[in-house]
């Protein structure tokens, strides 16, 4: 089933709301979920018109108060291919972590040139969002292929959950500045994107696990 | 000798600091552990049952596929098993008060599923409420509505009209007559709505805590 995105609608950005303990993090790695690092900015919708304007959003379906897009954070989707709309959901790494700016982290894709990808796996979403970054030939971090200074793609993992979020943990309580990783976001691979038309329509294919923090349990 | 005035000392604007969390009054409080141990247990769990519930309607969805696909048709409610649990699994039509987006129209239209448009306000003529206490020209009015001499232009008023697009009755039977089981899956998450009320046979906690312990090792072992 293809369905057509030609015009501007809010869509709403898939995102966990519920949080999990370290020590349910092998139920989900038996499961074959997979993680995504979760980073510390700010979620945002990314909307790309046929013409290449780039509309930022926040999650709250509002225009961003603080920050305004750059010529440099911009470059990447200017650059995308085709004559269709384009909506990515993205973290905006801007105001919350010393030495990072106007950085979009992508790590999901809801509609590729005019196609709304609506019945389609995380799986196959992102490998539609890596082949047009390029992900394959770029270079990587830890957590993200490197499109430019600006535009960081996913990476996505497979197992060793508690590992890798024990490192994170490390890291995150090692300094009192701001961390860029605030813990792991596990998702099912399997899960089919549904219309985003509510805040919580795909929420249920995912959950989050926090870093150890004052404010909160887990 | 300077007076008691020249040597007043400045007040200070400093705001105390607070006081740090070691340092405020520690109060003992019995059962505090037991219900910060039950609230995250309990925010552990709901995040698990959510996943599995997400599993579980997903496979109740693809049953209600088939069997509606095979008898091309709304299907009939059915009960699912396992173990000592049972669950109704039900089908209903999108509630009329849940009004459709513009890309759920979409989607149906292209799939020529119908839906209905209902008017929440209706379109009409209305007296202006502006002369509705003005006897001398209701009355004039009324007379002249014989002759249609003497109305003022803006006496009749119209009431925009109001609508919202909803499921139609027979969306849901529609659905199951199309050829493809993605495109079958994805229309019914637009015009129904999967429920299920699962239940134990008997009321066993332990066996259930037994059994959700099985799924968690590492939080055991930690």
């Amino acid at each position: 089933m293809s369905l057509t995105y030609d015009s501007y609608a809010y869509l709403w950005p898939a995102r966990p709301e519920n949080a999990i303990p370290t020590g349910l993090l092998s139920f989900y790695e038996n499961k074959k979920w997979v993680a995504q690092y979760k980073k510390n900015g700010t979620c945002s919708v990314i909307f790309v018109t046929p013409d290449k304007e780039v509309i930022p959003m926040t999650r709250h379906d509002a225009k961003h108060k603080a920050w305004s897009p750059t010529p440099e954070s911009n470059a990447a989707f200017k650059a995308l291919p085709g004559k269709g709309w384009y909506v990515f959901t993205t973290e905006l790494l801007h105001s919350k972590v010393s030495g990072i700016r106007d950085t979009h982290y992508v790590f999901d894709m809801m509609v590729c040139d005019g196609e709304y990808l609506v019945g389609f796996t995380l799986e196959e979403r992102l490998a539609k969002l890596y082949d047009l970054f390029g992900c394959a030939d770029a270079e990587e971090d830890y957590s993200h292929y490197i499109i430019n200074p600006h535009i960081w793609v996913a990476k996505l993992v497979r197992s060793d959950f508690y590992t890798l979020w024990k490192d994170v943990n490390v890291k995150a309580n090692a300094t009192d500045k701001a961390y860029v990783d605030e813990g792991l976001v596990l998702k099912n691979p399997n899960a089919k994107l549904i219309l985003c038309n509510k805040a919580n329509a795909n929420s249920q294919a995912m959950v989050k696990c926090r870093v150890e923090h004052k404010n909160y349990g887990f | 000798m300077a007076n008691m005035f020249q040597n007043a000392g400045a007040v200070s604007t400093v705001k105390p600091a607070k006081a740090a969390k070691d340092k405020k009054l520690q109060v003992e409080i019995e059962d505090l552990e037991m219900l910060a141990s039950l609230d995250a247990t309990i925010k552990a769990l709901t995040a698990m049952q959510a996943t599995i519930a997400a599993g579980v309607k997903e496979t109740i969805k693809s049953e209600f596929v088939k069997l509606g696909m095979d008898v091309k048709k709304r299907p009939d409610n059915f009960r699912g098993n396992e173990g000592n649990a049972s669950a109704s699994c039900e089908m209903r039509k999108r509630s009329s008060a849940s009004k459709l987006t513009e890309a759920e129209i979409e989607l149906l239209t292209k799939h020529s599923v119908d839906f209905d448009v209902v008017d929440d306000v209706t379109e009409c003529y209305v007296i202006n409420p502006a002369y509705k206490d003005d006897q001398d020209l209701l009355a004039k009015a009324a007379a002249a509505l014989e002759t249609v001499e003497g109305l003022p232009e803006d006496f009749i008023k119209m009431q925009a009209g109001v609508s919202r697009t909803i499921v139609a009755d027979n969306s849901l039977d529609q659905i199951f007559r199309l050829k493809d089981a993605g495109t079958v899956a994805n229309l019914l998450n637009i015009v129904g709505v999967l429920a299920i009320k699962p239940k134990l046979e008997n009321a066993d906690l332990k066996s259930a805590m037994d059994l959700i312990k099985g799924l968690i090792p590492a939080v055991v072992k930690q």
